[in-house]
């Protein structure tokens, strides 16, 4: 370490200050403040500071840094902690404020060698993507009806498992975390939830048999089907035994719907969509069940495994009925409710009768300027007096009003 | 045209009634043949109220504006059991000086309406001139439309609805012309401030400072 020369007044100077001494301590009352903050910044100029060579701020960088995810990454080192972010004298404190980022954002190389040491369900770059793209439904005439051989597996898929996907549209982690939530809403809930998952451009086609799922066994377990598609919560698709429907409304089924569907709606992210959706509709079935119990009718056919057809879609509902106005076009110029409309008529209404107004009233004030600027000139016709009238001969009339 | 005391049917040039003897000299016995000086709108009665009386003004400035030879007076008051609206009105316009803007109309050309608050009557008199352009079948029917205002007290509206009526019928009939500013130039060469408008006080009015003593005494 080398320190800096002492730099200070000159010894003749110094003498100078001490004859002044009273001259200056007066001086110094007058102007105390700005004396004072002159005098301590001379003082600092006075302090010796150290100075680091480039060599020895590495060092101690290298004893001070945090090691990357605690040393667990082997391809990470110190090494690369110092090259990708080397702490100059100028920019890197001693001891940083937060942990220091991993990667650049121009650097995919460093981010895919450290999704090859996080599960499958954690991938970087799947998660980032989707947190930037904006959902957008895919137009009607893009989406496809599934394979047959999908449909043929469907059919085939275990009755045990409440998860279907073929096609391993869902990666091993949600999927995993999503059969045991709907294996534990299976043990405590009347209606199981079975999901079938479909890629974002599928969709069933109209003539299914569902009751051929999964072996048959939709029917016999009174389960609920929920057809999903990916990242489109919109086109998801419930289907309920018919007891269910009996049971309550139509409109507390939509509301199952929709409240389902805002809760994905709560994010972008298409895993927690689904999550987010099921939940809901774990939460809603709890409250069918309930009102499956008060009627009685209702229960007793719901508890009865001959039910023909088994299951019946809730709602019905299109796409346009339950995308936002501003994602679903379907060429009309206008999507407002019919409150906008009554609205919009009453303003149009009182605009008409205030401009009708100001249009009377003007209207109005220049025919008193035409008046005031006319005049009319009435015959003088000679007329005979009568009675010994000068100007008037009794003409008129007069009445009463008792 | 009939007489305004019996309705019968009158002669012209006749001086009294055949049937009644009504006359302007009757009338002139019973209320005088000087000549009175009357308001536009004269409100003996206390029907109307201050801000209705100026409304009423500035609609009858309005009427002379529009007709310049004719002029519309309005009379409310307590009439004796013997004399009718109509003769009263009629009487008026033969004895009557009105404030109108210009002196020099003509009562032929006047319409007098007056109204009784107390015996519940109510006539419309019309000058020689008028008696084409507003008929009598006119007035009668201007007469049956004042009912409802009367009968609800509503004074001014009353006077407002036969100020409207005469000026719609007087337009129908009257040739209409663009107004003119009818001021006049002085003369150039008399200087006085007269031919501006403009007079001098009496000499009473001026300020006399009193004779000061030493004058008094200096006085011979």
């Amino acid at each position: 370490m080398k320190t800096l020369p002492k730099q200070g007044f000159p010894h003749g100077a110094r003498i100078v200050i001490k004859a002044l001494l009273p001259f200056l301590s007066v001086a110094l009352l007058v102007v105390a403040s700005g004396s004072a903050t002159a005098e301590s910044s001379g003082a600092e100029t006075d302090l010796p500071l150290p100075v680091w060579e480039h060599d020895e701020w590495q060092r101690l960088a290298k004893e001070s840094s945090p090691a990357i995810l605690g040393g667990l990454v082997p391809t990470l080192g110190e090494d690369l902690s110092l090259d990708k972010f080397p702490l100059g004298p100028a920019l890197s404190p001693k001891y940083p404020d937060g942990p220091p980022a991993f990667f650049e954002e121009s650097d995919p190389a460093s981010r895919a060698g450290l999704s090859l040491f996080l599960p499958d369900g954690i991938s970087l770059h799947a998660t980032v993507q989707a947190v930037s793209d904006h959902p957008r439904p895919t137009p009607l005439h893009q989406l496809r009806d599934v394979t047959p051989e999908f449909l043929a597996a469907v059919e085939a898929w275990p009755s045990d498992d409440p998860l279907i996907d073929p096609d391993h549209v869902l990666s091993e982690t949600p999927a995993e975390d999503l059969r045991r939530f709907l294996g534990y809403h299976a043990e405590q809930a009347d209606i199981p939830i079975t999901v079938l998952v479909l890629n974002t451009q599928e969709k069933l086609p109209s003539a299914v048999a569902l009751e051929r799922f999964v072996q048959g066994s939709l029917s016999r377990r009174r389960a609920a089907l929920m057809v999903y598609p990916v990242a489109e919560p919109w086109r998801a698709r419930l289907f309920l035994p018919r007891a269910a429907h009996e049971a309550v409304s139509a409109a507390f089924l939509s509301r199952m719907l929709e409240a389902c569907l805002s809760e994905a709606n709560r994010t972008t992210l298409p895993d927690d969509q689904l999550h987010e959706y099921v939940v809901q509709l774990s939460i809603r079935l709890f409250w069918l069940q309930k009102e499956l119990t008060k009627s009685q009718p209702s229960s007793q056919a719901f508890a009865d495994h001959a039910q023909t057809p088994p299951l019946a879609e809730v709602g019905g509902m299109t796409p346009a009925d339950v995308l936002p106005a501003e994602q679903f076009h379907t060429g009309h110029p206008l999507h407002l409710p019919p409150a906008s409309f009554i609205t919009i008529a009453i303003l149009l209404g009182f605009l008409l009768a205030v401009t009708a107004r100001r249009i009377f009233r003007s209207a109005t004030v220049s025919a008193r300027k035409r008046q005031h600027t006319r005049i009319w000139t009435l015959p003088d016709k000679e007329t005979p007096q009568r009675l010994g009238g000068a100007f008037c001969g009794g003409s008129g009339a007069w009445g009463s009003w008792k | 045209m009939r007489c305004p005391h019996c309705s019968n049917p009158l002669v012209p040039l006749n001086p009294f009634c055949d049937h009644c003897g009504f006359s302007d000299s009757a009338l002139g016995a019973y209320l005088g043949n000087d000549w009175v000086r009357l308001e536009r709108l004269t409100d003996n009665a206390h029907c109307l109220r201050l801000e209705e009386t100026r409304e009423i003004e500035v609609l009858l400035d309005d009427f002379e504006r529009q007709f310049p030879q004719s002029f519309l007076v309005i009379y409310f008051g307590a009439l004796p059991p013997k004399l009718n609206p109509l003769e009263l009105g009629m009487w008026l316009l033969n004895h009557g000086a009105f404030s109108t803007h210009q002196f020099a109309k003509r009562n032929e050309f006047g319409v007098v309406c007056v109204i009784d608050p107390v015996g519940r009557r109510h006539g419309i008199a019309l000058g020689y001139a008028l008696e084409s352009v507003i008929p009598s079948a006119q007035v009668e029917t201007l007469l049956a439309n004042m009912v409802p205002a009367l009968r609800s007290n509503q004074w001014a509206a009353t006077v407002q609805l036969v100020i409207a009526e005469c000026s719609a019928q007087l337009r129908q009939i009257g040739k209409r012309s663009k107004r003119k500013v009818e001021a006049t130039p002085p003369n150039s060469g008399s200087g006085s401030p007269g031919d501006y408008g403009f007079f001098p006080l009496r000499g009473g009015h001026r300020k006399v400072e009193p004779p000061s003593v030493s004058r008094v005494l200096r006085r011979p």
